[in-house]
């Protein structure tokens, strides 16, 4: 009796020594890739530029221009969310061997393609309202 | 008295200059690749929302025979000839 008794016991500190184990390791993974998980709009990515995590440390002589694509947020897409576009493979392979020169943590392929998007998109965006208003203001007129 | 002219502020510049280089962007990218085959064969996953924003701005830009593909090609080909050098040249002076 004294002896199922003993065991019992030792099988329950084992499990929760794993069980603390686990969690302890779960956290680890997590703050290792601090992301982003939002699918905010671009009018709301605002609010993450100032966020420390997100801050890069310089990287040698790199254009101060091309540095701000990295003041955008990485986008995490959970796959099932997402949409598929395709690309070519010659630009495919060239953005690999950018981003394996940047060797930045968390940026992949497929992250930096959309700080590149990202950063279009944010820049050109009151000249494709424009265009956009344009586009409108046609189809308007040809409704009339 | 003269009052300062909105025409002239050098936001809307800015913004002119912008446009007219999204439009030349286009428009090279038309000339050099537009009746060409567009082998985009690497699949992409692209968050939803900025899926939407690309279709939106694509359309804009482009009228409905600009697809999304088109408008990322467009995109990376412009970044690429700006910046793909960029980065081997940095490290090659570390």
């Amino acid at each position: 009796m004294s002896t199922a008794v003993f065991v019992m016991v030792v099988l329950l500190v084992a499990m929760v020594l794993i069980d603390t184990a686990l969690v302890l390791w779960i956290h680890k993974s997590q703050a290792k890739n601090i992301k982003l998980k939002h699918n905010a709009p671009l009018a709301q990515m605002q609010e993450y530029e100032d966020d420390e995590r997100f801050h890069i440390a310089p990287l040698g002589n790199l254009d101060e221009e091309y540095m701000n694509l990295f003041s955008n947020p990485p986008m995490d897409k959970p796959a099932r969310r997402g949409k598929s576009a395709y690309l070519r493979d010659a630009y495919h392979e060239r953005i690999r061997q950018i981003v394996n020169a940047l060797n930045i943590d968390g940026v992949n392929i497929s992250s930096y393609v959309d700080m590149v998007l990202t950063d279009h998109l944010m820049r050109y965006e009151s000249q494709i309202d424009h265009l956009l208003n344009n586009c409108y203001g046609k189809s308007r007129k040809l409704a009339n | 008295m003269k009052t300062n002219d909105v025409n002239s502020s050098p936001a809307l510049a800015e913004s002119e200059e912008n446009r007219s280089r999204l439009k030349e962007m286009y428009q090279n990218w038309l000339k050099e690749k537009g009746n060409k085959e567009k082998n985009y064969e690497v699949p992409y996953l692209i968050s939803s929302e900025l899926y939407h924003a690309m279709e939106v701005a694509a359309y804009a830009l482009g009228g409905e025979n600009f697809k999304v593909e088109d408008y990322l090609d467009m995109i990376l080909e412009n970044h690429l000839k700006k910046f793909g050098n960029l980065i081997e040249n940095a490290n090659s002076n570390k």
